[in-house]
C-alpha cells in the first residue's frame, strides 16, 4: 500500500469528507476553521503523496505553497474570532 | 513491514484526530485532537521523505496550536516574564525541527523510491530554493505578498477600535 501513492490518496479523501462534515455540522467558529483546516490538509498530503510519486518540482512547491496559505488563513481566522469575540464583550 | 505498520499507525492516528472533532464538545479538546491530527500527517511527510514538509508541517501547525494552547490559560497569567519563558520554552522544539528540516536530516528508508531528479541534484532544500527563485518567482512572489496583505489586514482588524457610538451595541 505504501509502495503507491493510493494509500495517501485513500486516506486524503477521507480526511477531506471529515473536514467538510465538521464545517457543515459543528457550530462554533473555531471548530469550524479547524474542521477547514483538516480538509486543507488532506489536499496538501494528496499533493505531497503525488508529487513523491510523479518526480515533480511543482508538486513540492505546490504543497509549500499550500502550508503558507493555510498559515495566512490561520491567522485571519484567529484575527476574525477575536473581533467577534470582542465585539460581543463590547 | 516497519515501513507498512507505520502507515497503519499514522493513518489511524490522523482519521481518529480528525473525527475528535466531530465528538469533542470543548473546545481544547478539539485542538488537542487536531494537534494529534496534523502531527501523524507530519509523520506520513516524513515516511513520504519529503523532511522539509514535515518539518515546516510541525513548526507551523503543531507549533501553532501548542502555542495557542499554551497562551489560553497563560493569558491569565498577569506575570509577562513567566509567560515569556513557557513561549520560549515551547517555540524552541519547534525551531529545532525546523532546522533539522532545512538541514536535509536522514529520515531512514523512505516508503516511496526517492525520485532520481532529486537524488542527482544532492541536498534537496539547496534545490528547492533554487528552483523558487528561478522557474517559480512569480507565484513564490505572489504568495508571499499574499501574506503581506493578509498580515497587515489582521493587524488592521485587531489594532481598529470601535466608533464611540457602536460601544455596547450587539
Amino acid at each position: 500500500m505504501t509502495d503507491t501513492p493510493q494509500g495517501y490518496l485513500l486516506l486524503s479523501a477521507a480526511l477531506f469528507a471529515i473536514g467538510l462534515a465538521v464545517t457543515i455540522v459543528r457550530k462554533h467558529p473555531l471548530v469550524v476553521l479547524l474542521g477547514i483546516e483538516v480538509a486543507l490538509q488532506a489536499v496538501t498530503l494528496a499533493a505531497g503523496a503525488l508529487t513523491s510519486s510523479y518526480q515533480d518540482w511543482g508538486g513540492q512547491i505546490l504543497v509549500l505553497v499550500l502550508i503558507t496559505i493555510s498559515a495566512i488563513e490561520w491567522a485571519v481566522g484567529l484575527a476574525v474570532y477575536l473581533a467577534l469575540g470582542r465585539r460581543d464583550v463590547a | 513491514v516497519i515501513i507498512t505498520v507505520s502507515f497503519v499507525a499514522l493513518s489511524v492516528l490522523a482519521l481518529a484526530g480528525a473525527g475528535g472533532l466531530l465528538f469533542y464538545r470543548r473546545v481544547q479538546h478539539c485542538m488537542l485532537s487536531f494537534l494529534a491530527c496534523v502531527a501523524a500527517l507530519a509523520g506520513l511527510y516524513a515516511l513520504l521523505n519529503l523532511g522539509l514538509l514535515a518539518a515546516m508541517q510541525v513548526a507551523v501547525h503543531v507549533g501553532l496550536v501548542s502555542l495557542l494552547l499554551l497562551e489560553l490559560p497563560l493569558a491569565q497569567s498577569r506575570s509577562t516574564a513567566r509567560r515569556s519563558v513557557w513561549l520560549l520554552a515551547a517555540t524552541t522544539p519547534f525551531l529545532a525541527v525546523t532546522i533539522w528540516g532545512i538541514a536535509d536530516g536522514d529520515l531512514g528508508e523512505p516508503a516511496l523510491a526517492l525520485p532520481p531528479v532529486w537524488a542527482a541534484r544532492g541536498n534537496i532544500v539547496s534545490s528547492l530554493g533554487q528552483q523558487l527563485s528561478t522557474v517559480y518567482l512569480v507565484p513564490f512572489a505572489l504568495v508571499g505578498l499574499l501574506a503581506v496583505v493578509c498580515i497587515a489586514s489582521t493587524a488592521y482588524v485587531l489594532c481598529k477600535r470601535q466608533p464611540p457610538g457602536m460601544e455596547g451595541r450587539e
